[in-house]
């Protein structure tokens, strides 16, 4: 489907387990680079896990993962992202004990260091002037340059988020994964930050895989979406033929207010 | 065969008791989260509570195993569940902080009271023989310790299926995070939970202590047993705990058989128990093991750092005072000499601890195997001083590295009950070998250096010397600290997830960090060698770990990464040579009562001030009622003292 030059991440026949219960059914999907995907489904359709399968976290029960070309199944988390794989938590993950500068330069320094001992204490010269300029950069991007110095664990929910998103900026990734960013964030926020993914996509030409529960947002800012339900794919297409899909209504009976957001509602579901 | 029949009776009748211990640990620990290592300790509490009253106050002896089981266990247990109550939301750290603390507390408490001798314990059930076997008696104490250990797996057994409670316990047991939703007071769950546990514990500490000695620490160790026996269960299942311990305790009798004569071995029944935990933790994958409560964000230090003066001044006015030590002590230098090199070991560890957020709970093993290391190299090849030291902190660092494998598979709770396992295997079996210390009680010993001027037997001269290594090592950690690898490490502690998920080989950073922390905690057993001649095993126990922990712990609370070593060094070395009441005794029970302390209070969730405007509001509350004379938090530190304290009565 997509051309070697572009290839994001593939995700192939995945599946998860966790004991007897399947949360992610042979699902397939491809998020190419320069482009905006979408993933989502009701709580519990198996988002989560299928990020962390693709991040290395998770050992799935089969399938593979395709990261720029290369079958990464059998790679760890940290060499994932050393290719060029980063992602951000629903629940998440930050150095709250730590600047938003440093926390922002980490991710930087994370991937620069890698597994070789003596970088992983000094930093060489041009590499600290590269992640200097990389945190500047990202913190700028963001909107957060004002807050550089301030304790991550002291932020509201919101600028947490955004500190999440300059610190994978920052990390130079080619391929992002995105956990529903925009919760907890207010409306203004919300449209800011759809306006700085767009600009990732665009500018830096990389890819991204958007998890996330705010309908609007998503089909604004989505090239195209996959949907899941029960772990299963259940639909594949651009933002207005999801809209449109009867099967992807039925999956969200039940969950009234997403489908007003998404303005599907008053098409007489219930 | 026929032989095997008696180990396999004592076998079976010591570790019918280790499964009753660990169906205690295993069922607090599933309902609420927090892992109890001062089970054993208590355990102890109750079995010298027993001793007082059967043997000093001449009761009769069923009367007595009522009051330290059915009345203590209970309350025992009743505590506890304040305790942990308090805890779940604290850091991983932190939470096995606490129960450490409460362990050194109980423990040094029993010392202080009773005295570290060991005591026979009157074997207060009948030992006429009940049957024989193949030939072999039997005594009616085995019989009733299989029988009460099978009668009390038994009788969980049918409680957890009998009863509301019972049920919902179960249930909880099976998936902690149901708990909310089994409908039952998530409350009366912890609270039953804690007081079955305990008054398991105090049960087997009672019936154990007969063929043990009674012995505070002996006791205390009983707890190995039965993490053993809870590894084996997986940290989840009941029966697997129960069987679990009767397997250590067959294998360790029958072990005894074949080994006890062999020289050299004679160590290894002993160290059955932990040889059981450190490989079940070494091959049991991760992600089998439960989570219990605690987060692993937020490691302690913020962000925020004192103001420059203060920053430059306070090492120039410390650097004075210690250059001029020698002059101002008289005799008394060879504790600052000593409490110097203590400062290097709490550097060492505050590395590991408090910086990366790893608890490891074999600090002292390190310092050990520097002390004899260097000893071989300086005295038997005859290694020059300052290379003996630079060698034996680097074979002590590859010490450290064979502890950072655990490291990289397991962390909080499991990661310190890893390195527990190791601190123990050290002090019980390879301390005693030829390669460290041999079997000797005296250990080995070593010189001072004679290096250009300085002179070998001036204390004087070789305090300079000490100073100037602790200096460097301050200076070397400071720098590392701050360099890239102190920010892995701190990021470490707050989100290993986020390093790797941004490319960071989480592994080699646990190893590196381990084998640092080894190597500098192997220069300070050098220096201690040189500095008292003569070391053995027994000043780096295990126990001594736990002690470091705790001194380091209560030094943290107040104060940052290198001003916390000085201090936890002067609490623990320096201290006790002004006040001679200041026994380690009293230390445990200090270090360990503000452990849990600190513990409580200083974890970013609650801190000193709150702590102190909260009990001051309740303090008040109460006096309105009471209409008592108006007091202030001092008296309200001392309660949460005392209601700490509460757990040993
Ligand atoms: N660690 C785990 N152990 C067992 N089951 C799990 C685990 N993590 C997730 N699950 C289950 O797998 C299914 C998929 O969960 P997942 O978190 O991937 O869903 P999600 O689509 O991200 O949901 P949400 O929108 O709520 O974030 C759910 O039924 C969940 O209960
Ligand atoms: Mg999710």
């Amino acid at each position: 489907m997509t051309g070697a030059t572009d290839a994001g991440l593939d995700v192939v026949d995945l599946t998860v387990r966790y004991g007897g219960q399947v949360a992610v059914d042979r699902l397939g999907l491809s998020a190419p680079l320069g482009r905006l995907t979408g993933l989502i489904g009701p709580n519990g359709a198996g988002k989560t896990s299928t990020f962390n399968a693709c991040s290395g976290l998770l050992r799935p029960s089969s399938g593979r993962i395709v990261l720029l070309g290369e079958d990464v199944t059998r790679k760890g988390a940290a060499a994932r992202a050393r290719r060029g794989l980063g992602r951000t938590f629903q629940r998440m993950e930050l150095f709250t004990s730590m600047t938003v500068a440093e926390n922002v330069a980490l991710a930087r320094e994370a991937r620069q260091a890698g597994s070789n001992p003596l970088r992983q204490q000094v930093a060489t010269p041009r590499q600290w002037a590269a992640v200097q300029a990389a945190t500047a950069e990202a913190l700028e991007v963001c909107g957060i340059t004002g807050l550089a110095d301030r304790v991550v664990g002291a932020l509201s929910t919101g600028q947490r988020r955004l500190v999440e998103l300059a610190r994978v900026y920052a990390g130079d990734f080619r391929m992002l994964l995105l956990d529903e960013p925009s919760s907890g964030l207010d409306k203004a926020e919300s449209e800011r930050f759809g306006t700085i993914l767009r600009t990732l996509v665009s500018d830096r030409g990389i890819g991204i895989l958007l998890v996330e529960h705010d309908m609007e947002l998503v089909m604004t800012v989505c090239d195209e979406l996959y949907v899941l339900d029960f772990g299963a794919l259940i639909f594949h297409g651009t933002p207005a033929e999801t809209k449109a899909s009867p099967v992807v209504r039925a999956a969200y009976l039940g969950s009234e207010a997403v489908m007003e957001a998404a303005g599907l509602a008053e098409r007489g579901v219930g | 065969m026929r032989e095997l029949v008696p180990f396999v009776v004592i076998g079976l009748a010591s570790g019918s008791l280790y499964g009753l211990a660990g169906l205690g640990l295993a069922l607090t620990y599933r309902t609420s989260g927090i892992f109890n290592f001062a089970h054993g300790a208590i355990a102890a509490a109750a079995a010298y509570l027993f001793f007082t009253l059967h043997v000093s106050m001449h009761w009769w002896w069923p009367a007595a195993a009522v009051v330290s089981v059915g009345v203590f266990g209970p309350l025992a247990g009743l505590v506890m569940e304040r305790l942990a109550r308090s805890l779940v939301a604290a850091r991983t750290a932190t939470i096995i902080v606490a129960t450490v603390g409460l362990l050194l507390f109980i423990q040094g408490f029993l010392y202080w009271h009773y005295g570290s001798a060991q005591r026979s314990f009157p074997e207060f059930l009948p030992t006429a023989a009940a049957f024989r076997i193949t030939g072999v008696t039997v005594t009616w104490a085995q019989v009733i310790n299989v029988t009460v250990g099978v009668g009390s797996f038994l009788g969980l057994y049918v409680f957890l299926r009998r009863t509301r409670v019972g049920v919902a316990m179960r249930a909880v047991v099976a998936a902690p995070d149901l708990l909310a939703l089994t409908g039952a007071r998530p409350a009366r769950v912890r609270i039953a939970s804690w007081i079955v546990g305990c008054t398991f514990a105090s049960l087997t500490g009672i019936l154990i202590a007969p063929t043990l000695t009674l012995n505070a620490a002996l006791l205390s160790a009983l707890v190995v047993q039965a993490f053993g026996a809870v590894a084996i269960g997986l940290f989840t299942s009941l029966p697997l705990t129960y069987l679990g311990g009767v397997v250590i305790g067959v294998v360790a009798s029958v072990a005894t058989k074949y080994l006890s004569a062999r020289h050299g071995l004679s160590g290894i029944p002993g160290v059955v128990p932990f040889l059981v935990l450190i490989t079940m933790m070494m091959v049991t994958p991760g992600r089998k093991l439960p989570r219990g409560a605690g987060r692993f964000e937020g490691a302690r230090e913020s962000g925020r750092r004192p103001p420059r003066p203060v920053l430059i001044g306070a090492p120039l006015v410390a650097g004075a005072f210690l250059l001029a030590v020698p002059h101002l002590v008289g005799t008394r230098l060879p504790v600052y000499s000593t409490a110097l090199i203590f400062v290097i070991i709490f550097l060492s560890l505050s590395l590991l601890t408090r910086v990366s957020g790893q608890i490891s709970l074999a600090h002292a093993a390190f310092a050990g195997v520097g002390a004899a290391t260097f000893s071989h190299f300086t005295l038997d090849s005859g290694y020059p001083w300052l290379v003996g030291l630079v060698a034996t902190g680097v074979v002590t660092g590859l010490v450290g590295v064979i502890l950072a494998l655990p490291a990289i598979r397991l962390s909080g709770l499991y990661l310190a009950l890893a390195t527990y396992g190791f601190g123990l295997l050290m002090e019980t079996v390879v301390f005693q070998s030829w390669l460290l210390f041999g079997s000797q009680v005296n250990g080995v010993s070593a010189r001072r250096p004679e290096l250009g001027p300085i002179h070998a037997g001036s204390a004087t001269d070789y305090y300079y010397v000490i100073l100037a290594v602790v200096s460097a090592t301050c200076v070397a950690l400071v720098l590392l600290r701050r360099a890239r690898l102190g920010r892995f490490l701190r990021g470490m502690a707050d989100s290993p997830t986020a390093l790797i998920t941004t490319g960071l080989g989480l592994s080699i950073t646990r190893v590196i960090v381990f084998a640092a922390s080894a190597f500098f905690a192997g220069v300070a057993g050098a220096l201690f060698i040189s500095q008292v001649g003569q070391v053995s095993p027994v000043t780096f126990t295990s126990y001594s770990s736990l002690l470091y922990l705790g001194a380091l712990t209560v030094a943290g609370a107040f104060s940052g990464f290198v001003t916390s070593a000085f201090l936890a060094a002067g609490l623990l070395v320096v201290f006790p040579a002004y006040l001679s009441g200041v026994t380690v005794e009293v230390q445990s029970m200090l270090f360990g009562g503000t452990a849990v302390l600190a513990a409580l209070v200083s974890d970013g969730a609650v801190d000193w001030k709150t702590l102190a405007a909260r009990l001051g509001a309740r303090l008040d509350r109460a006096i309105a009622r009471t209409d008592v004379r108006r007091r202030r938090s001092p008296v309200a530190a001392r309660n949460v003292a005392a209601a700490a304290a509460g757990a040993e009565r």
